[in-house]
């Protein structure tokens, strides 16, 4: 169980973390989505007592970090850079780390197996490919077999393989009953992997809820018609809670209804219809535009306007 | 090979509660985590045999351009400093533990390796002052061992014209002794230096102004304000292994290695300070 109450990161006059409160419960994998820049970072660098907080705390089950007498033992991370001296082997690194709080060596040869990295142990680190050194990452973070694991964007780099190992881990892991807080700046990769989200932006919290009802809540339903009576059509579905937006001479969009409730009434009207297509905004749109307020940098040009017609044409997950 | 493919495994890893209970973060486990750490670098390895050919080496080579040119000149005030012309190699040698006392730190904070040892022991202090126990004890044995070779061969070489003096002669010892432990000083100085610094670069030009740059400008200093140069690290270091007391401007050994001490206190104390109050 991880707790952020108040969590405030200030650097100089700029504020990268702005209290946050949330937590994350053991038993499933809980996603930390937001942009670049978000504070996702800062926020795990503070959980693990590398960054102090100007305001408020991130606590452990119920402890800081640094009061931990064994805290690979407690808690295992996976920072999103490298963490590891280039110069020297995987054994030595991870033998270097369990050492300082009497971690087996026979658990180092444990751990390098299973990230699959027994056979080069040997070799230095600085070789490494982004894969091997986010499985290295993964085989520390596991050294002490901790019931909390904090990881920052361990997808990063990675190809299909890797990601479909990391993700299949992170719910293995979540299902023996561990805490899982797992960073992203892809939804799509949180709507495949979590359970939770913790969405946040600016640094600030916008979202902390299940990944379901964050993709309902953000997508909707919309449907698109085309109709030679388009205007009636229009006439005819207009009611609460239901937005009709024509975007073409016979077209329309409508927000609100299932396919099926529209065909149905347009057959009740005896209006004819020629299309009628059920569409999801992607994740990644749902994402962008829940966070678009919070996002830090954006590219120089204004953004075009959203048509969402368009921007779901093959993209729906 | 056992073919423990995470897939065989459900993708869980296997609970090792056998340690759980035995396992926390103690001094003497950062020593050794520290040790394996120093070895395990290919760089580290090199630089200490560096610091030994050259203390010893150089020593020689001094030794034995000495009796060379009194065959030649005659010269006898080539062999008023025996023991000073034995050990000169230690001269190289501080630079390469200096900077070997500079990249144990920050190699780690160049590669993020100091996110990790943070992570494993969150309260820090251990970190630094487990490196400065291991590479202290560690680059005081190897320049100890070193500055013997070099005297004993060095002085075997000065004999061959009467000029070497024995390891029982008066001070002699405490000669030995005091450039081990300067050579040691100007390491953790450099560990105090990047611990402060955090960059390679700046914390090695840092350590080098230290050792060059210090004593040509307190040289300058006018009247009163000269005394400033006998606290020096170099000047200090000197007072320690200078026999040839006639004359000279430095402090009572004893002096010196205390002042030594107190530069180690300030710059350790200074690093664990930074170390303990700014974000990793």
């Amino acid at each position: 169980m991880i707790e952020a109450r108040g969590l405030t990161k200030r650097y100089g006059s700029k504020t990268a973390v702005d209290d946050l409160t949330f937590t994350v419960r053991p038993g499933v994998v809980t996603g930390f989505l937001g942009p670049n820049g978000a504070g996702k970072s800062t926020t795990m660098r503070m959980a693990i007592g590398l960054d102090r907080p100007t305001k408020g705390a991130i606590n452990i089950g119920g402890k800081a970090y640094r009061d931990f007498p064994a805290p690979l033992t407690e808690v295992g991370v996976l920072l999103e850079a490298k963490a590891v001296h280039t110069g020297r082997s995987a054994y030595k690194h991870l033998l270097a780390v369990a050492q300082t709080q009497g971690i087996p060596r026979r658990r180092v040869d444990e751990v390098l197996a299973l990230v699959g990295l027994t056979d080069v142990a040997g070799k230095r680190v600085g070789g490494f490919s982004l894969g091997m050194g986010q499985r290295l990452g993964i085989a520390s973070a596991m050294l002490g077999d901790p019931g909390v694991l904090i990881l920052d964007e361990p997808v990063n780099g990675l190809d299909p393989e890797g990601i479909r190992w990391i993700r299949t881990l992170l719910q293995a892991l979540a299902a023996e009953g561990r805490t899982v807080f797992v960073s992203s700046h892809l939804m799509s990769e949180m709507a495949l992997t979590a359970t939770h989200l913790i969405v946040v932006g600016r640094g600030r919290l916008i979202a902390n809820t299940t990944v379901e009802e964050f993709i309902r809540q953000a997508s909707g339903d919309l449907v698109h018609v085309r109709s030679p009576q388009a205007a009636r059509l229009s006439e005819t579905l207009a009611r609460d809670g239901v937005t009709v937006t024509t975007t073409g001479l016979d077209t329309l969009d409508v927000n609100g209804l299932t396919a099926q409730q529209v065909g149905e009434a347009a057959f009740a009207a005896g209006i004819p219809v020629f299309e009628l297509t059920p569409r999801q905004v992607s994740l990644e749109d749902a994402f962008m535009d829940i966070t678009k307020d919070a996002v830090e940098y954006t590219h120089g040009q204004t953004p075009a306007p959203r048509v969402p017609s368009a921007t779901s044409t093959g993209a729906n997950a | 090979m056992t073919a423990a493919t995470p897939e065989a495994r459900g993708m869980g890893f296997p609970p090792a509660a056998d340690f759980k209970g035995t396992a926390r973060v103690t001094l003497p486990r950062v020593l050794r985590s520290e040790w394996t750490k120093l070895t395990s670098l290919r760089s580290t390895v090199w630089t200490l045999l560096a610091a030994i050919v050259v203390t010893i080496g150089f020593g020689l080579i001094v030794c034995a351009a000495t009796v060379a040119d009194f065959h030649h000149n005659g010269n006898a005030s080539d062999l008023n400093d025996p023991v000073g012309t034995s050990l000169v190699g230690g001269y190289f040698s501080q630079i390469a533990i200096g900077v070997l006392g500079v990249l144990l730190i920050t190699g780690e904070y160049s590669t993020g390796m100091i996110r990790t040892s943070l992570g494993a022991v969150p309260r820090r202090l251990p970190v630094l002052f487990g490196k400065a126990i291991v590479f202290g004890v560690t680059s005081y044995a190897l320049s100890l061992g070193a500055i013997l070779v070099a005297f004993f061969s060095g002085q075997a070489i000065l004999h061959q014209v009467h000029g070497g003096v024995a390891i029982g002669d008066p001070s002699v010892v405490r000669a030995l002794l005091g450039g081990a432990f300067f050579v040691m000083t100007i390491g953790l100085l450099g560990l105090a230096l990047g611990t402060l610094i955090r960059s390679t670069g700046g914390s090695i030009a840092a350590l080098l102004g230290l050792i060059f740059v210090v004593p040509i400008v307190t040289s300058f200093l006018p009247g009163r304000w000269g005394d400033i140069q006998k606290f020096i690290p170099n000047n200090a270091g000197g007072a320690l292994v200078t026999i040839d007391d006639r004359g000279n401007d430095l402090l009572s050994p004893l002096g010196g290695l205390v002042v030594l001490l107190v530069w180690l206190a300030v710059g350790l104390g200074a690093a664990a300070f930074t170390l303990t109050r700014r974000d990793a």
